[in-house]
């Protein structure tokens, strides 16, 4: 009964009475991010300057910016496991087409062009031939790496494009181009999904889809158009990274869906689908980045971090559970 | 309920937090407590040198020993080492060499993720003064304070020398390769050039082979296509290994000789105990590691120091380590 009104009341508060609305979603997790950074501050003298918090950030926006779009695939109930493969595949398209002299704009355009089809190709064999979206993705990942690898050899390819290197490595009145970038992004997600009709028809299909095709939602339509945005974030971010590598590695990024998914499911994205937002996406991937830093600066042996991070993911895990449990 | 779940989140995440302060007090606190209770005195005068140091990966053999005798030569200068490990991801090893920026470390010492993808994580620490010393890979397009790696085209002549005394200085003999790294191919310009002495020896066939699955198939191929084929080199212990396995499995162990390059474990083992297995190069991690540190810290106190350094390789044949 209770539960059911809270779900009421948080759906009106967030235009009635925002700053409310905002706390109890993210309370949560802000307070954690605040412990974090106290603990981190006080174990470390470096960790609190303004230089290393743009460090973390800049750290953090490759992730952060396929977790915008790992959010929405999760938001859907899908899940798309080929993105540290298309980071890697556009990384290795913009590389070759910059060596071929091809213009920097044109580039990445065509990079870029290339992430949609990415996208478009996971999102039709997953809404049209009804394969589940773990399993094309998990091939898509294979396939998508074996590009990359077959175009260029299995070996890094440098760049010297200059813009292209700015990218990633250059900065606009004293902020990081990613990080700009990332901010750019993040109100452009927030806005598709909190603002237009895809966002609510995501939402809805997420929550329950016999239901959305009921209500005359176009499901398969709309999960291509998720998968396509789920495909153009991690093409971005394999922009990003090749540029701030002055290469395109090949083999870059594996593993990095799953720190995507770790920052979105931090942010209070369900697993399940339905809920999720972009914010709280954001901080995820931010609580990750400071988690990383602050243990680097602490000098915490690697593979201690890999245990840190790894309870770290399962408190966010055990969190979500909880809040599925009050929900029903 | 509700304020029940965050609380057990909250205490989960303390906890956790505790656990991370004791095992990231460790490392360093084992350090700094020598000079801090020896006598506060006259070491706060002196700074404590910090080097920081980005390797490649820790779960190979070779780069275990570069870490141990990094560590063990920093211990006797009296250097703070902090070791950060990339697990092969260069975006990785890029946001570890800017924490150490951050941190103002003395010096860096990196085994790059990859020679070309480097330079903008050594631009970066040069940007900010701090010098560099790379270990075994080399850097492509910056340079570096120091390089210092095994002298791989060295280590190819002797692996040659090493193939011809195996197989009574005539034959047929093949590669396997991994094209695309510069010490290997170093390595394997080496072997040439000491084979080219032998009129009676032949290159007959050069295979990639990254991994020993890999190599295996090469070594497979190499034996099938030539009957009467007398030796392999592999340009590593991997592709070592997988030859004397095509060997043994191909019936061929008094006709076919096998040099190695690299001597990890596994690979001196077989020398032992392989037939085939004739001898393998040896690189020496540990002095790679140490003369490393030793680099960084004579470039810190600003003495002299070369640009490169090689590291000589050994011998370790079926009578044991040669040098």
């Amino acid at each position: 009964m209770a539960n059911v009104s809270r779900m009421a009341a948080n759906q009106k508060t967030m235009s009635a009475k925002p700053g409310l609305a905002f706390l109890r979603a993210y309370g949560g997790i802000l307070a954690g991010l605040l412990v974090l950074v106290l603990f981190f501050s006080l174990f470390s003298p470096h960790f609190l300057k303004v230089n290393n918090l743009l460090n973390i950030v800049l750290q953090v926006s490759i992730i952060a910016i396929s977790a915008f779009g790992m959010t929405f695939a999760l938001i859907i109930g899908g899940i798309d496991l080929s993105i540290g493969s298309t980071i890697a595949l556009s990384g290795t398209a913009a590389a070759l087409l910059l060596q071929h002299n091809v213009p920097f704009l044109p580039a990445i355009l065509i990079v870029l062009a290339i992430g949609v089809l990415l996208g478009a190709f996971n999102g039709v064999l997953i809404s049209k031939l009804h394969i589940p979206a773990f399993i094309v993705t998990v091939a898509t990942m294979g396939i998508y790496r074996g590009i990359a690898y077959i175009t260029t050899d299995g070996v890094p390819v440098a760049i010297q494009n200059q813009a292209f290197l700015e990218l990633g490595n250059g900065s606009i009145a004293g902020i990081h181009i990613p990080i700009l970038i990332l901010l750019l992004l993040f109100v452009i997600n927030h806005v598709i999904l909190s603002k237009t009709k895809f966002g609510r028809r995501a939402y809805i299909t997420g929550g329950n889809e016999e239901a959305a095709v009921y209500a005359g939602i176009n499901v398969s339509r709309l999960k291509i158009g998720v998968y396509v945005i789920t495909s153009v974030m991690a093409t971005i971010s394999g922009l990003i990274l090749a540029s701030r590598l002055f290469s395109a590695q090949p083999n870059a990024a594996s593993g990095y869906e799953l720190d995507a998914i770790a920052a979105a499911v931090l942010g209070g994205t369900s697993l399940s689908g339905g809920s999720g937002k972009i914010l709280g996406t954001l901080i995820g991937a931010i609580i990750i980045g400071v988690i990383n830093n602050g243990m680097n600066l602490m000098n915490v042996p690697y593979f201690y971090q890999l245990i840190v991070k790894g309870v770290v993911i399962l408190i966010a895990v055990y969190v979500d559970v909880k809040n599925k449990k009050r929900l029903t | 309920m509700r304020r029940f779940g965050k609380l057990t989140a909250t205490t989960l995440m303390v906890s956790s937090l505790l656990f991370l302060a004791a095992c990231g007090s460790q490392e360093p606190a084992g350090q700094n407590a020598a000079p801090g209770g020896n006598g506060s005195a006259p070491d706060a005068a002196q700074k404590e040198i910090v080097i920081g140091a980005s390797l490649l990966t820790q779960q190979h053999p070779f780069y275990v020993s570069l870490k141990n005798a990094m560590e063990e030569e920093a211990k006797a200068e009296g250097v703070n080492l902090q070791v950060s490990v990339a697990n092969q991801d260069l975006n990785k090893q890029l946001s570890d060499i800017e924490d150490f920026i951050t941190k103002g470390v003395d010096a860096i010492i990196l085994s790059p993720v990859d020679s070309k993808g480097v330079a903008g994580a050594i631009s970066k620490a040069k940007a900010a003064n701090i010098p560099v010393v790379t270990v075994d890979i080399a850097a492509n397009g910056v340079e570096p304070d120091a390089h210092v790696a095994t002298d791989n085209y060295e280590g190819g002549k002797m692996a040659g020398e090493e193939m011809a005394k195996a197989i009574g200085e005539k034959g047929k003999v093949a590669i396997i390769d991994y094209p695309t790294v510069q010490s290997v191919i170093d390595r394997v310009n080496g072997f040439k050039e000491a084979i080219a002495k032998y009129p009676n020896i032949e290159i007959v066939a050069i295979q990639p082979g990254i991994t020993r699955p890999e190599a295996l198939t090469a070594a497979q191929n190499m034996i099938q296509a030539n009957g009467d084929l007398a030796g392999i080199f592999g340009f590593g212990d991997d592709a070592a290994l997988a030859a004397v396995a095509a060997i043994k499995s191909a019936g061929k162990e008094d006709q076919i000789k096998v040099i190695g390059f690299d001597g990890m474990e596994e690979a001196r083992n077989a020398v032992k105990n392989e037939k085939s297995f004739y001898s393998v190069i040896t690189q020496h991690p540990d002095q790679i590691g140490k003369q490393g540190v030793q680099a960084a810290v004579k470039i810190i106190k600003k003495e002299a120091v070369d640009k490169v350094i090689p590291v000589k390789p050994g011998i370790f044949s079926k009578e044991g380590e040669k040098q």
